[in-house]
């Protein structure tokens, strides 16, 4: 039994490529001369194969089996990697927006900040002098209006406001008094009273209705600032 | 900028910590080559899930269709390291199964032109590596019914042997033999009868 041992393990050798180029040789020779031989290697062969075979169906039968003891796998979801991805991705377009939106607003606001600041600076200029153009005399030959204006033109608001004032009650809201006692009030940055002002005007205006309304935007405007 | 980078970091994080907790090539392939079916069935249960889902969704398959693959695909996998086959193991043992996977996808489907996988199939894709034909089909099936016939523990010691790839030590463990001289001997002696089985047989 013994050599026929070693005849099948020379076989086994053989097939798997694990002979020698000398054993090889006399291996084939073998099989060429000896009718006997060469059916054993073929049978050999074929049962190996076989045995091959009928092994690698039996694991493929178990691995089925167990995988009919396993939890279904529903079809409908995505792997779990998959769903983290998608959550990632989600939280990047999130965070995307978020800054998107964030940056857009800042942009917005400071835009908007600078440019009504600059809207103003650029636009606002308190209405010249249209009423009594300041005529070269000295200060005590004017009446209180042309005094009033003169101040007024002279940017000298605290006295022209005084003025301006008492000109209210004595001219029984003159239009034009009004106009530029709003004119001071914005000048001097009291907007809340130059609104006032410019609203009561805005009602019954005439000669400065387009101004009022210029100017009373531009006070809104300024308001908003400084809120 | 910061929100964007969680997410990744989450991300890396998982990467890191299954890299840590699944198994690495030495210990998995002297687990597999030396253990039993338990060993390959935790590798099939290991990477199932991710990989059906990724087949159903990469190649539109049904999920039998993606179960099968899996199947063939962790035969392949078992035959590779128990025949020292796997040149490289710098890629994860997730990579190396995930791209046999892929070829066995498209054998599968190139071989058939349809992907219909009934038992008929299964016993040639069972066959397929060894490009045996329909005639050796035949064949082939009358070995598998001749051993049937041969029963355990011969059966066992010459699939063990052949296809398994296990020493003589490890079958006359397996088996509850005295030493490998044991089940060396009756290795030979169940392939001899296998053999007069299958003459009778007619295969």
């Amino acid at each position: 039994m013994k050599k026929e041992i070693t005849t099948v393990e020379l076989i086994e050798k053989y097939l798997e490529g694990r002979i020698s180029e000398k054993e090889k040789k006399g291996f084939e020779e073998l099989i060429q001369a000896d009718p006997a031989f060469k059916a054993l290697f073929d049978d050999i062969s074929k049962l190996i194969i076989g045995v091959e075979f009928s092994a690698r169906k039996e694991l493929l039968n178990k691995l089925k089996e167990t995988e009919k003891g396993l939890p279904t796998i529903e079809s409908g979801h995505e792997p779990k990697v998959i769903r983290f991805r998608r959550f990632k991705y989600g939280i990047a377009v999130a965070a995307t927006i978020a800054i998107l939106i964030g940056s857009l607003y800042t942009i917005i606001i400071s835009r908007n900040q600078s440019d009504s600041t600059t809207y103003f600076k650029e636009y606002y200029r308190p209405y010249p002098n249209v009423i009594h153009p300041v005529q070269r005399a000295g200060e005590n030959q004017m009446t209180d209006e042309e005094l009033a204006y003169y101040y007024y033109e002279n940017e000298q608001y605290d006295r022209a406001l005084e003025l301006f004032k008492e000109l209210k009650e004595k001219t029984e809201n003159s239009e034009s008094i009004l106009f530029y006692l709003a004119n001071i009030y914005m000048a001097t940055g009291n907007y809340e009273e130059a609104i006032e002002n410019f609203t009561n005007l805005l009602n019954n205006s005439v000669v400065f209705e387009n101004q009022t309304r210029w100017y009373l935007s531009l006070c809104y405007l300024s308001n908003s600032l400084n809120k | 900028m910061f929100f964007i980078f969680i997410p990744n970091l989450g991300y890396l994080f998982i990467v890191i910590i299954i890299n840590t907790c699944s198994m690495d090539w030495s210990s998995l392939i002297k687990k597999v080559k030396t253990g039993e079916y338990d060993e390959l069935e935790l590798v099939y249960k290991t990477y199932r899930m991710e990989f059906i889902k990724w087949m159903m969704k990469s190649y539109k398959c049904s999920i039998d269709d993606a179960k099968d693959v899996y199947q063939q695909t962790i035969i392949t996998f078992y035959e590779n390291v128990i025949n020292d086959k796997i040149q490289s193991y710098n890629s994860s043992i997730k990579t190396y199964i995930f791209a046999i996977g892929k070829n066995k996808f498209y054998t599968l489907t190139r071989d058939k032109n349809r992907f219909n996988l009934e038992i008929d199939d299964t016993i040639k894709m069972v066959s397929d590596d060894r490009n045996i034909k329909e005639d050796n089909l035949n064949k082939l099936e009358g070995v598998e019914k001749s051993l049937t016939i041969l029963g355990d523990p011969c059966k066992k010691i010459l699939e063990l042997y052949y296809y398994h790839k296990k020493s003589m030590n490890d079958i006359a463990m397996e088996l509850g033999l005295k030493n490998p001289e044991t089940a060396k001997n009756m290795k030979y002696k169940c392939l001899k009868r296998l053999r007069i089985i299958c003459q009778k047989e007619g295969v």
